[in-house]
């Protein structure tokens, strides 16, 4: 097409001008035509600046070119080389002033790096590329293969050629432009994504583990990481909650959890470089650290090696590993949440059984005695504390009482109770003394448990026909007997607390209850209740308080006045402790 | 809800695994359990075909990142196979081609192997 235009357009001014200058012109006109056609018709930078370099190193034989665009003040960087070293691309050139037309090297009379530069590379024809917009660059050719100089003709030749280039240059960039911002938008959505799915995915999981493998799928997947680990904070510090990759091993992480409990509580991703503030985590291969925040506080920490890529962490990165770290972070924290709950009910569910158990063993009514009041009264605690009292009747007009404290709390203690209770029962067809009686109970007890467990134990056998007893005490709050006329009396002889040690034997104590008389036998949580200063009710109160009234009111008033007393005393006399009483008075 | 399954053929000392459906969040377990099972029998050659896979997301791609350590450090590789252009396009924003080898079919993959 350009070539049957041009023929014609020679043609018709053949007369006009001299044939050989007519054929240079119009050679360079269809160079110029073809060039821009080209130039015109592609986007892809490389071609441009291919075309732009090979089509005047073809028409002059010319052998080598290049290429450079200004990207800050006078930094120029080489984009394309034809015909010099390939390590050249990319290289740096700090021009300190642009010509504005066509220059050649020669004429400068200065030794300034750049132009020393040029001329290294045996580059004698500078070409500038100016837009009417910001863009600036640089073309360079070398002298011709043939010697002979630049004439005016190729001069403005290459200078028309600059001009086209231009365009299409600053076309192609902006379309690189597009093409980065759109990928960028890809990211950016392909992010958005991401974290929408595993929002949605966080809110399925109640398992910690599981919530963060979500997290490393979805940082590994998303930002091409293998390296990194979690730290999470509980009551008592970080703990090491996760980790993924070969660099950051075990031993090295139990190293860096002291560092990481220093650690001040940082509300932002901290991009770590070798002039940091934490050169032991950077040594250890840490690069960036992204807190795990919950509400304005920080839950945990993530800590991340360098990208597989080797890229750095880009402010986007940055964002979005914050986003998927608090998501993370509340997901933890919900799983907690609901770990608790769960755990509450379960314990309130045990204590409720072993209250449950407790109680069932407990006497249900009080027996009628002739010539006697007794009462059993127990108050179990919140806790469940563990105590215990039993009234038997053995034969005629004999009964057994007992009553007990078992060591610790909850289901533990009912259990270690009802294996008390179901010891004595199944001794009293033998129809030992008491003595014998306790020392077979603790050796039961003390196979059945550990070291820890105990129970402090009081044991009487009353005729009621005459008022005499004989007793064992295994280390309980020694029971009171209250007279009228003589001093209180305590019922001490018997031994050590059951479940300590085997084969220990009992001392068997004897006494009697006169008319008129009143036992009281208690557990510590009568005497031990405290008031708002912490003082103890102590044994004295229980005196003061029951001497005066042993022949005006029967056993269950005596029993209801000590836990009115305690309660006055007390504000909240069974947080903690069981509270249990067995009284009887024998009637004057 | 959307499916996913995987399924395993070994051939001698290359496993092959047939994705199909959609790897995301919520159905990468299953995917992660057919990988750690490849390296529970020792197999560390793996060619994932993913010419069935309808979508991966970010989550999918994470299993990948989280075994290819594993794996490169016994000797083997993964290598990933019949991926659809909707699938690509996921791979090639998140820069996985230049960390992941990247064939047509199956065949070019398993040469990989054979001649590596």
């Amino acid at each position: 097409m350009p070539s049957k235009y041009l023929d014609s357009f020679k043609e018709r001014h053949k007369d006009e001008i001299p044939s050989t200058e007519l054929d240079k012109r119009l050679l360079e006109l269809s160079a110029l035509f073809e060039i821009s056609q080209t130039l015109n018709s592609t986007l892809n930078l490389k071609t441009i600046l291919d075309n732009i370099l090979f089509v005047p190193m073809g028409r002059m034989m010319i052998n080598k070119g290049l290429i450079l665009f200004q990207h800050d003040d006078h930094q120029f960087k080489i984009e394309n080389i034809k015909g010099l070293p390939l390590n050249l691309i990319h290289k740096e050139i700090h021009i300190t002033s642009l010509p504005d037309h066509p220059v050649f090297l020669k004429d400068y009379q200065t030794d300034e790096d750049w132009i020393d530069f040029f001329r290294n590379f045996k580059i004698e024809l500078l070409i500038p590329l100016i837009s009417q917009r910001d863009f600036r660059g640089l073309i360079g050719f070398s002298g011709k293969l043939t010697a002979q100089p630049f004439d005016d003709d190729e001069i403005n030749f290459l200078s028309s050629l600059a001009h086209l280039a231009v365009q299409a240059i600053e076309n192609a960039r902006t379309f690189e432009r597009l093409n980065a911002v759109n990928r960028q938008l890809d990211h950016r959505v392909q992010e958005l994504n991401t974290l929408f799915e595993i929002g949605a995915e966080l809110n399925q999981i109640f398992d910690p583990q599981k919530v963060l493998k979500q997290l490393s799928y979805s940082l590994m997947g998303q930002l091409l990481i293998n390296q990194f680990f979690v730290m999470l904070k509980d009551e008592e510090g970080f703990k090491i909650a996760y980790q993924k990759g070969l660099l950051f091993k075990e031993e090295n992480l139990e190293k860096c959890r002291p560092l990481c409990e220093s650690l001040p509580e940082i509300p932002e991703p901290v991009v770590l470089n070798e002039e940091d503030t934490y050169p032991e985590l950077y040594e250890l291969g840490v690069r960036l650290i992204v807190p795990m925040r919950i509400q304005n506080r920080v839950g945990g920490f993530i800590f991340l090696g360098e990208k597989v890529d080797k890229h750095e962490y880009t402010r986007s990165n940055i964002h979005f590993l914050s986003t998927l770290a608090n998501m993370a972070m509340i997901s933890l924290e919900n799983a907690r949440l609901i770990q608790e709950t769960i755990e509450k009910e379960r314990i309130e569910e045990e204590l409720y059984l072993a209250q449950d158990i407790q109680r069932r063993l407990l006497p249900t009514s009080m027996p009628e005695l002739d010539g006697y009041y007794i009462d059993g009264l127990n108050i179990p605690s919140k806790q469940v504390g563990g105590d215990f009292f039993d009234i038997i009747h053995l034969q005629d007009n004999e009964y057994l009482l007992t009553i007990a404290d078992v060591s610790g709390k909850g289901m533990p203690a009912a259990l270690l109770v009802s294996n008390l209770q179901a010891g004595i029962h199944s001794l009293l067809d033998s129809d030992l003394p008491l003595n014998e009686m306790t020392f077979r109970l603790n050796n039961l007890i003390h196979k059945n448990t550990n070291i820890e467990k105990y129970i402090t134990f009081f044991i009487l056998r009353i005729n009621l026909d005459d008022g005499t007893f004989s007793y064992v005490n295994g280390g309980h709050n020694p029971p009171y007997i209250f007279s009228k006329k003589k001093e209180e009396r305590t019922l001490e002889k018997g031994g050590l607390i059951l479940g300590m040690m085997p084969n220990v034997s009992y001392e068997l104590g004897r006494d009697q209850l006169l008319p008129g008389e009143c036992l009281v036998m208690f557990t510590d949580g009568v005497t031990e209740a405290m008031d708002e200063q912490e003082h103890e009710f102590e044994e004295k109160g229980l005196i003061e308080l029951v001497k005066p009234v042993i022949n005006s009111k029967d056993s269950q008033e005596i029993n209801q006045m000590i836990i009115d007393a305690i309660k006055e005393f007390s504000s909240n006399p069974v947080e903690s402790d069981d509270i249990t009483l067995l009284t009887i008075n024998r009637i004057s | 809800m959307s499916g996913f399954s995987v399924s395993r053929n070994d051939d001698a000392n290359i496993s092959k695994l047939y994705l199909s459906g959609f790897l995301d969040a919520h159905t990468v377990p299953k995917f992660e359990e057919a990988l750690q099972s490849c390296l529970n029998d020792e197999q560390y050659n793996i060619i994932v075909n993913l010419k069935d896979l309808d979508y991966i997301s970010s989550a999918g791609l994470g299993v990948f990142m989280g075994f290819i350590e594993e794996i490169r450090e016994s000797g083997g590789d993964i290598k990933l196979t019949n991926l659809s252009n909707k699938v690509h396009k996921v791979f090639d924003l998140l820069g996985f081609p230049a960390l992941f080898e990247i064939y047509d079919n199956e065949n070019e993959a398993n040469q990989k192997f054979t001649s590596g």
